[in-house]
């Protein structure tokens, strides 16, 4: 058994099955760290996957077009942050009701659109986005086939993170948006408009949340099925809390993440005799335990899920 | 023709007039006091001026144009700017970044380092020391302070709003804030302050104006004025005189500390050893530079914090081992110097705040449901008795976060001083109060005393110290440096205990 995982070959693979798994949820993750910093937790993340999933498969299903398809997916993962933002900024509501409520409802949505599109069938196949190696960097030995060897939605997240990672320490919009998150009044006193970035961010938000959801229609299976997103929403956001609230580190965490099912699918390849139920546990085992080793190290915006209402003392 | 003028300026929330018909006229270079009462309408005057709240009514004309700020940031593109009372900073950013947020260079990329040069400048051109690079959350309340001024400064203000600046410094920061007013005033600036210190106004303003129930009283020059002529039109009354009527203190104590101590594994004692007695029918002071061991000790006494060694005696029992409900039924009250953090619920009403502490008792409550009517009567005496103005028509459910300071208070003050309670403990009693809301917890805590009750008065405010106190104990990191009586307590002999120095014939 430790022979046959102690190859470059099981490696190889298995940094690439953890790139591909880590992608959907590196998307939602820099999503929410982005609407995070501004202070407004989205739990919905899971539904607004769903919503990028089924919007994708069926902009891409009818038009033939997969980037119409991406187009439709991200339209539909930021219809659902709207729907958030709406209640959390317009209405100040709980944030985190509002969030599981469109898990919830976009669970039912998708499923009821899917069986529509379909009559019951399962059978609407899409053509995924191909590979792009790209030359001498994809064959580096163990990793250049897991980070140079894909498809373009993931040379794509490589880049918004760097983008993140500057926007955040370099500009003055970096600086407003993360000054949301901590103290709004103080934002709002130092003329930043509040509102208007927390929509900007839902916006972001739902795009980025929507694409993640994308990827596992266009990039990773070419179909959609019922609750296909099953809890990624709910790792992205451990991701973002184990990855202290920035761009790398949460993709990071999604890596770990990712590393974690990839590995769990391997094992099961393999033969391990263990049954399939208790290694499909591995990335959720995993997700509890990277959270409770952050605990007491939170870097938590301090108004995070708390409404502001200008003026209330 | 000022660079401000604010023309009959008015201002309701839910039917209460805050503001009503005001005028304001701020000169260039002239430093303007705005005098009032808690609730007079300061506050809400200058939130107008600076675009959070819009007017119902009237004109503001700034630099001889009509203008109308929806927000803040209107405010300081045209040149004004305000320092809250509660600051306006990102704790977890660094002094640098909350001076820069918001601001739009243009470029793409900030350029922090013209930024530092730029605000390094700013700092020392008006003595406003401070590290560019450290955490707001590292800082002092001085030092913070300082970031809100230059943060204003660096936005090129013409006119800097300042709402009760000196409430969070200690007299020496005070001393060297009014420097930089001074400089700024000689550069041109026109500065509005929001005070209701007499003796500030006298020192730094070149007027005042002065509002009272949300209407202007008067405007003054302050070198043709006094603290009297100002506090007269400021209340609308006269003040009492002093406390001289004063029945004699009691023999007997009614609270005793043995040893107590509080230390944290390794870390310095926060209490060292106190042996204290307070005497039935007496005030006794504590002074101290805050966060030497006040707070520890009034905690220590009204059973929040467990002692490490030593013994409390209450009534001639032990109570050592008591909780805190325990010792409030024995006749423990405890004024918290933190009104908002653990003296109220600022969200629940008044009444449910009076019975905070019987919530669960008879008859408040019976069989486990609330007794409306009883809890009722009970706020009803407190507003009237303690005057406590509540918002039209909702009275006793009124919410406490919607009341000033002052009436806040007053809520806390009807809530602890109750028939059984035996001693008070006081901490900063007053602190953020105007002089009416001021006088009146003076009056109710020296009635408790000539009542035979005891009050342990905690305070820095050594005027209020020495006003009141039978005997006055001062502490220092943790010690009880020396007790003075009544007739020996001179600032002098505070001043040298305060700072550590106790006196000679006590030393070893």
């Amino acid at each position: 058994m430790l022979e046959q995982i102690f190859t470059i070959t099981f490696f190889t693979a298995f940094f690439s099955a953890t790139v591909r798994m880590a992608v959907p949820l590196a998307y939602a993750a820099l999503g929410e760290v982005f609407l995070e910093r501004a202070g407004i937790l989205n739990i919905g993340m899971e539904g607004v996957m769903l919503g990028g999933a089924f919007f994708s498969f069926a902009g891409a299903f009818y038009s033939n077009n997969l980037f119409i398809g991406l187009i439709c997916g991200m339209l539909g993962g930021c219809v659902v942050s709207l729907i958030h933002g709406f209640l959390c900024i317009k209405l100040s509501q709980n944030q985190s009701v509002s969030g599981i409520a469109l898990n919830i409802f976009m669970l039912g949505v998708t499923s009821f659109g899917y069986r529509l599109m379909s009559e019951g069938q399962s059978y609407q196949q899409i053509e995924p986005f191909a590979t792009i190696k790209i030359p001498l960097l994809g064959d580096i030995p163990l990793i250049g086939d897991a980070l140079f060897n894909q498809d373009i939605l993931t040379y794509c997240v490589y880049v918004l993170i760097v983008i993140a990672i500057v926007f955040y320490k370099k500009t003055a919009a970096g600086l407003a948006f993360s000054s949301i998150g901590e103290h709004p009044a103080s934002a709002d006193a130092a003329g930043i408009s509040v509102y208007k970035y927390q929509w900007i961010a839902i916006i972001v938000n739902g795009i980025l949340g929507g694409i993640g959801g994308a990827v596992l229609v266009l990039v990773q299976t070419g179909k959609f099925s019922e609750n296909m997103v099953s809890g990624r929403g709910y790792i992205a956001l451990a991701a973002v809390i184990l990855g202290r609230y920035t761009p790398l580190g949460s993709f990071g965490a999604a890596l770990v993440f990712g590393g974690a099912n990839a590995l769990q699918i391997r094992l099961q390849a393999l033969g391990v005799p263990l049954p399939t139920q208790a290694l499909a546990m591995l990335p959720y085992i995993v997700t509890l335990i990277a959270l409770l080793g952050s605990i007491g190290r939170s870097n938590e915006p301090e108004s995070l899920s708390k409404p502001y209402v200008r003026g209330s003392r | 023709m000022g660079i401000l003028e604010m023309k009959h300026i008015s201002k309701a929330f839910s039917g209460v007039y805050a503001n009503e018909d005001i005028d304001l006229s701020v000169n260039k270079g002239e430093i303007h006091a705005l005098l009032g009462e808690n609730g007079a309408g300061k506050t809400t005057l200058m939130n107008i001026l600076f675009g959070i709240y819009s007017a119902d009514g009237g004109e503001i004309v700034w630099k001889g144009r009509p203008v109308h700020f929806s927000s803040p940031k209107d405010a300081i593109a045209e040149g004004i700017g305000m320092v809250h009372q509660h600051f306006s900073l990102v704790n977890r950013m660094s002094v640098l970044d909350n001076v820069i947020l918001g601001l739009k260079s243009g470029k793409l990329f900030l350029d922090r380092k013209a930024a530092k040069q730029k605000l390094i400048d700013l700092a020392q051109k008006y003595g406003l020391d401070v590290d560019p690079d450290a955490r707001i959350n590292t800082l002092s309340v001085g030092q913070q302070q300082r970031v809100e001024i230059l943060k204003a400064l660096y936005r090129n203000v013409e006119l800097l709003i300042l709402d009760e600046p000196t409430g969070v410094l200690t007299p020496s920061e005070t001393e060297h804030f009014f420097d930089v007013l001074r400089t700024l005033k000689k550069e041109g600036y026109a500065v509005i302050i929001i005070t209701h210190r007499m003796s500030e106004i006298m020192s730094i303003s070149d007027r005042v104006t002065i509002l009272r129930d949300g209407k202007k009283v008067k405007d003054l020059v302050t070198a043709k004025t006094n603290p009297e002529e100002l506090s007269y039109f400021m209340i609308g009354r006269q003040l009492g005189g002093g406390y001289e009527d004063r029945k004699p203190a009691g023999k007997d104590n009614a609270l005793v500390l043995k040893d107590v101590t509080i230390k944290k594994s390794r870390k310095t004692p926060q209490l060292d050893h106190i042996d204290l007695e307070v005497r039935k029918g007496e005030i006794l002071g504590i002074a101290g530079v805050d966060g030497n061991g006040q707070k520890e000790l009034a905690e220590v006494i009204a059973g929040i914090r467990k002692p490490t060694s030593g013994t409390l005696e209450f009534m001639g029992g032990d109570i050592t081992s008591d909780k805190v409900k325990a010792r409030f039924k024995k006749g423990i009250s405890y004024i918290s110097d933190d009104r908002h953090a653990d003296g109220l619920v600022l969200d629940m009403s008044l009444a449910d705040n009076m019975i905070l502490r019987q919530y669960d008792e008879y008859p408040y409550s019976k069989a486990g449901f609330f007794n409306k009517r009883w809890i009722k009567d009970l706020s009803m005496d407190a507003i009237k008795d303690y005057r406590i103005k509540t918002s039209g028509k909702s009275t006793s459910d009124t919410i406490v976060k919607l009341m000033s300071g002052g009436n806040q208070q007053k809520i806390i003050l009807a809530r602890e001083i109750t028939d059984k309670a035996n001693l008070i403990i006081a901490n900063q009693p007053t602190r953020g109060l105007d002089i009416g809301a001021t006088e009146f917890v003076r009056k109710a805590l020296m009635e408790q005393r000539n009542l035979g009750k005891s009050v342990l008065l905690i305070s820095a405010d050594l005027e209020e110290i020495m006003q009141l106190s039978d005997r006055v104990a001062v502490m220092f990191s943790g010690k009880i440096m020396g007790i003075l009586e009544h007739d020996d307590i001179t600032l002098q002999k505070l001043g040298l205990l305060m700072g550590g120095i106790a006196k000679e014939e006590e030393q070893p």
